[in-house]
């Protein structure tokens, strides 16, 4: 069963917050961390600290087992094998990794083409861009419909023969929109293209299987699904990681090296350069173990009701435009909106000084908030330890700015 | 103090409301971009010099913003005309705040900068 108040009680932040209630309605810019990822992590920095691999004493070995025990967890999280899993800095350092390998490792030609939705965070697009860029590539792009949605009839003649990577998310972080990646790759396997999926948005939120997504890569960071900060993973097909060189050396990914070039181990090793985030690692598997226990099922079901519940009320607000992904089903618990007259630093403001914490501006997706016709928008999300007080809150807030901005 | 006499004194309400000198200059002698990497929001400042190249005669600005910015470009654009170009170069950002004269937080710093990075970029390119 899902009992709001006991999920909340798992949240220290919650308890931290002194004379107002904290309303966190902020979880897609980062979630929330629950006691058992602060503690995991707490024990390996006081009981068995130390490098990982290659340490013969005890405490390594802890390390070692806790590290890899931890690459196990996530990958079975998504439906990977263990040697799939890269642990990487998070969403962004993964995709710049990523697009290096690709530069090197792929026959990237003057012509062919990279396809990405116009939904992207900058993080999958920018790095793209760039490759696309330095390769003298095409940079094509999915659109969306008038419902904000991807326009998926166009996708069949958007990817050609010359299509080598195709860019998608799973989730917008703007609109909430969950996407149909795997009817988007059933038709990039026909050509031939690798596909690329961000799950960052998603992740934490709907169950995630990278058999079902039939991707190549995918990537997520930890801090967006209960996680801690400077961690993140991508997933890498076993296949195409045999078959791409690293794009990030040093320490602990050769089995040989002499004056001129180096041999590299396998995946996912050869991609883990340095010492690891050995405790980030151990955080967000902890994270995974804390979010099967309390269910993906049911903290959808959750978000799902309060995200109905958020648009059904700010619909009720005169002048206030909701850009959000309306069949909440297909909606990880985002809703973004602007209020006439207002600007969205402004609304933001005044929300914070009612202790309800949203983010306004471009969500680090420009080109999509530009198609919405808005320089930028408020953006609540909602996850597993929010309530209807939060939304009340939210609401009561917004119609004081709009009443404060009117005058 | 209640926050909406904090940061939205009337003073700047008023300005965020009814903006000086807001509009395009079709004979400015240059002009200027400045972009909120935050939220999108751009200004452009057009600055006419008199004859001698020495004086502000006339600044406008456009574009769109939070009352933060716009307020903010009012007070500056106001503060401008008249003064010697010489001394608008010695101008640090720090006056936007002095202008405004309520407490910017670190989120909106870019909010209150945007009308001086315009107007700096005016300048550089101008590059006289
Ligand atoms: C959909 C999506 N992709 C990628 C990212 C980037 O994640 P990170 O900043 O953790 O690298 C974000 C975070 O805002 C996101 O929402």
């Amino acid at each position: 069963m899902f009992d709001i108040k006991k999920i909340k009680a798992d949240f220290p932040i919650f308890k931290a917050s002194k004379e107002a209630t904290l309303h966190y309605l902020d979880s897609a810019a980062s979630s929330q961390t629950p006691e058992c990822v602060i503690s995991a992590m707490d024990e390996y920095y006081r009981n068995f600290r130390s490098n990982v691999h290659r340490g013969a004493y005890a405490l390594s070995e802890k390390a070692s087992e806790s590290y890899e025990g931890a690459r196990a967890t996530v990958a079975g999280f998504v439906g990977a094998n263990q040697n799939e899993i890269v642990f990487t800095a998070g969403a962004t350092a993964s995709v710049n990794m990523l697009a290096y390998s690709f530069e090197q490792s792929l026959d990237l030609k003057e012509g062919d083409e990279i396809v990405v939705s116009i939904m992207e965070h900058h993080a999958m697009l920018l790095p793209l861009q760039e490759l696309a860029r330095r390769k003298k590539l095409n940079l094509k792009y999915i659109n969306v419909d008038e419902n904000y949605r991807l326009d998926y009839k166009s996708v069949e003649s958007l990817i050609t023969e010359r299509t080598k990577i195709v860019g998608i998310t799973l989730a917008s972080n703007v609109t909430g929109a969950i996407n149909d990646v795997s009817y988007i790759s059933q038709i990039v396997r026909k050509m031939g293209a690798l596909v690329v999926v961000d799950a960052t948005a998603a992740m934490g939120h709907i169950p995630v299987s990278v058999k079902e997504l039939d991707c190549d890569a995918m990537f997520f960071s930890g801090h967006k699904m209960c996680g801690p900060t400077g961690i993140g993973a991508l997933y890498i097909n076993g296949e195409l990681g045999e078959k791409l060189n690293p794009s990030f050396f040093g320490g602990g990914i050769v089995t040989d090296v002499d004056l001129e070039k180096a041999e590299f181990v396998s995946a996912p090793e050869k991609f883990e350069a340095g010492t690891p985030n050995i405790s980030g690692a151990i955080g967000i598997a902890e994270a995974v173990k804390y979010l099967t226990e309390v269910g993906l099922e049911n903290i959808k079901k959750h978000t799902e009701e309060l995200t109905s519940y958020t648009i059904e009320k700010l619909k009720e607000i005169d002048g206030v435009k909701i850009f959000a992904e309306q069949d909440v089903e297909k909606n990880v618990g985002i809703v973004s909106f602007t209020v006439e007259g207002a600007h969205p630093h402004d609304v933001i403001e005044f929300l914070g000084r009612d202790n309800v914490a949203v983010r306004g501006g471009h969500h680090c997706a420009l080109p999509f908030v530009k198609t919405l016709g808005v320089p930028a928008t408020v953006r609540a999300s909602i996850y597993l330890y929010n309530t209807k007080e939060d939304i009340d809150a939210l609401v009561s807030s917004v119609k004081k700015a709009q009443e404060f901005f009117k005058k | 103090m209640s926050f909406e006499e904090e940061l939205y004194r009337e003073n700047i309400m008023e300005h965020y409301r009814h903006p000086h000198n807001r509009g395009a200059l079709s004979d400015a002698t240059f002009k200027g971009v400045g972009k909120n990497a935050n939220c999108g929001d751009n200004l452009i400042f057009s600055v006419r010099l008199d004859k001698t190249g020495e004086i502000v005669e006339e600044v406008t600005f456009q574009g769109d913003g939070c009352a933060i910015s716009l307020a903010g470009a009012s007070l500056f654009t106001d503060k401008l005309k008249g003064m010697k170009l010489s001394e608008v170069k010695l101008m640090a950002p720090g006056i936007m705040y002095s202008l405004l004269g309520v407490p910017i937080s670190h989120t909106r710093t870019r909010c209150a900068l945007l009308p001086y990075e315009a107007l700096s970029d005016g300048i550089t390119k101008y590059g006289k």
